[in-house]
C-alpha cells in the first residue's frame, strides 16, 4: 500500500517561499550571462549561488587567456581591498576593459579553434592564409598581454599610493589599456587576402 | 559523457573529488560557477544511489522515493545552515568568505554521497540476507556516519588557515550541521520502511528526532513506553496535545522483525 504524503499548510507556504525566491535566483544569474546549469541549480539550491549574484558570467568560448585574465582582475581588486586603500574606488571602465578583454580573449579562443580544425595542405592559398591568420592571432594575444602587464603596473600604482599618498592617474591609465585593445578591433578589420 | 562544467566532464570530477579535492581550488580564487552544478549532479547522482540501495529493503515503490528523499537530506545541512555556520567561523576568527564555505561545504558533501554510493554494494548484499529491521537502521546510519565523518574532514581541510578559536567552530559547525542533519532525515522518512508497513513519501509531523532518540534509549533499558508519537502541529501545539492517537494494533513480526 503506498499514502500519499500529507504536508501542513506551513510546510506549503515555507515551499512556496523557496522556490519563489530560487525562481528570482535564478532569473537574476540568467541576466548576468551565467550558464543554464547554473541558473538551474540556482532554482532548486540558491542559498549556494548567492556568492554568484555579484559576479557576471564568463563569456561563452572563453579563450586560451581567460584564467590569467581572471587571476589578474581578481588581484586588482584585492589590492583595492587592502589596508590603507580602502578609500580607493576603481572606475566603472575597469567593468568596460575587463568586458572587452575577455572578448579579445573569446576571438583568440575562436582562431584557435579554426587553426586547430584546418588541416595540413599544400595549396599555397591555404598556406598563405593560415600564415596569415597566425600572425594576426600573435599580434591580438601580444595586446592582450600588453594590457594585462598594465593592469599589474595598476595595482604596482595603488601599492605606491598606499605607501606614498601618491595620486593614482587610474582613469588615464584605463583609458590607454582600452586604447590598447581596440587595435586588436582594427586588426579584426585586416583583410586576409590583403 | 556529461559535462559537469565548460572543462570537466562528471567523471573527471568524481575523481578530482574523490583524490585531490584542494586542485579543485584556482589559487585563491573559486570557480564556483564552474563547478556547483557538476558537484550537485554528483549528489543526486551518488545520493540517489544511495537511496535505491536503502529503498531496497522494503521495496517497490520505496526505491524510488529513497533515491529522491536522500539527495535533499544530504544536501538540507548546506541549505539551512550555512550562514550560522560561517557566523561560527568568523566568531571563531576564522576570515571566510561565503563563496569559499558554499565550495568547501559543497566538496565535501559530494565526496561523502560517492563514498556512500560506493558502500552501496555491500549494504545491499547485508539487506538481502534478510537482516532484522533494527539491525538494518543500524547499518544504513553507520555507512551515513563513516561517509559523513570524511566530508566533514574534506570540508574543514579546504577552509582557509588561521582563527584563534578554529577548533570551537569547526565543532559548533558540527553540531549545528548534524541537528539539521538529522531533523531533517527525520522530517522526510520512511527510509527504510518496515516490511508490513505502509509506504509513504513523507510521514506526518509527529514529534522530533530527539524525543525519538530519548525513546530508543528509553527501549534499550527495558522501557518501551513513547514509541507512540504524539501529533504535534508546529503551529498549534494545544491542538497537538489533545488529540490523541488511537494505538494501532501490533503487526504480527516478519522477515526478522523485532519480536517485542
Amino acid at each position: 500500500m503506498t499514502a500519499l504524503a500529507t504536508f501542513e499548510p506551513l510546510a506549503w507556504l515555507l515551499a512556496t517561499g523557496y522556490i519563489v525566491l530560487g525562481a528570482a535566483c535564478a532569473v537574476l544569474l540568467a541576466r548576468r550571462g551565467h550558464p543554464q546549469g547554473v541558473a538551474l541549480g540556482a532554482l532548486a539550491c540558491w542559498p549556494l549561488f548567492l556568492p554568484l549574484l555579484a559576479t557576471h558570467g564568463e563569456p561563452a568560448g572563453a579563450g586560451p587567456m581567460r584564467a590569467r585574465i581572471a587571476a589578474a582582475v581578481a588581484a586588482l581588486h584585492e589590492a583595492i581591498a587592502e589596508p590603507g586603500v580602502e578609500h580607493f574606488h576603481l572606475p566603472d571602465d575597469l567593468a568596460g576593459l575587463v568586458s572587452d578583454l575577455y572578448r579579445a580573449d573569446a576571438r583568440l579562443g575562436v582562431v584557435d579553434r579554426m587553426l586547430a580544425s584546418v588541416s595540413p595542405s599544400s595549396a599555397p592559398g591555404v598556406v598563405h592564409s593560415t600564415a596569415l591568420l597566425g600572425r594576426a592571432r600573435a599580434a591580438a594575444a601580444a595586446q592582450i598581454e600588453a594590457v594585462l602587464d598594465g593592469v599589474v603596473q595598476l595595482r604596482l600604482q595603488i601599492g605606491l599610493r598606499a605607501l606614498a599618498g601618491n595620486s593614482v592617474p587610474v582613469r588615464e591609465r584605463l583609458r590607454d589599456l582600452r586604447g590598447r585593445l581596440a587595435a586588436i578591433d582594427e586588426l579584426e578589420a585586416m583583410d586576409l587576402h590583403g | 559523457m556529461i559535462a559537469a562544467s565548460g572543462q570537466m566532464s562528471l567523471l573527471q570530477l568524481t575523481v578530482r573529488v574523490l583524490r585531490s579535492p584542494s586542485s579543485l581550488l584556482d589559487g585563491d580564487r573559486v570557480p564556483l560557477a564552474a563547478l556547483l552544478p557538476g558537484l550537485l549532479a554528483l549528489v543526486g547522482l551518488a545520493g540517489g544511489l544511495f537511496g535505491v540501495v536503502i529503498g531496497s529493503y522494503r521495496g517497490g515503490i520505496q526505491h524510488l522515493f529513497a533515491a529522491i528523499k536522500l539527495p535533499v537530506v544530504l544536501m538540507l545541512p548546506l541549505l539551512v545552515a550555512l550562514p550560522a555556520i560561517r557566523a561560527l567561523y568568523l566568531a571563531g576568527g576564522v576570515a571566510l568568505r561565503y563563496d569559499r564555505l558554499a565550495f568547501a561545504a559543497m566538496v565535501g558533501v559530494a565526496r561523502a554521497s560517492l563514498l556512500a554510493a560506493a558502500m552501496g554494494p555491500a549494504l545491499w548484499l547485508l539487506y538481502s540476507v534478510n537482516l532484522d529491521y533494527h539491525r538494518a537502521v543500524m547499518t544504513m546510519c553507520a555507512a551515513l556516519c563513516v561517509a559523513g565523518a570524511i566530508g566533514l574532514g574534506t570540508m574543514a581541510s579546504l577552509l582557509p588557515g588561521g582563527g584563534r578559536l578554529r577548533v570551537c567552530a569547526h565543532l559548533a559547525s558540527l553540531v549545528v550541521a548534524g541537528v539539521v542533519f538529522a531533523q531533517g532525515g527525520w522530517l522526510l522518512r520512511p527510509f527504510l520502511v518496515r516490511p508490513r508497513a505502509e509506504i509513504s513519501f513523507v510521514r506526518p509531523i509527529e514529534a522530533d528526532v530527539f524525543s525519538s532518540v530519548g525513546a530508543a534509549w528509553r527501549s534499550s533499558r527495558g522501557d518501551y513506553r513513547g514509541w507512540e508519537a504524539e501529533s504535534v502541529p508546529l503551529w498549534d501545539r494545544e491542538r497537538g496535545l489533545q488529540t490523541e492517537p488511537e494505538p494501532e494494533p501490533e503487526p504480527a513480526p516478519q522477515r526478522g522483525e523485532d519480536r517485542r
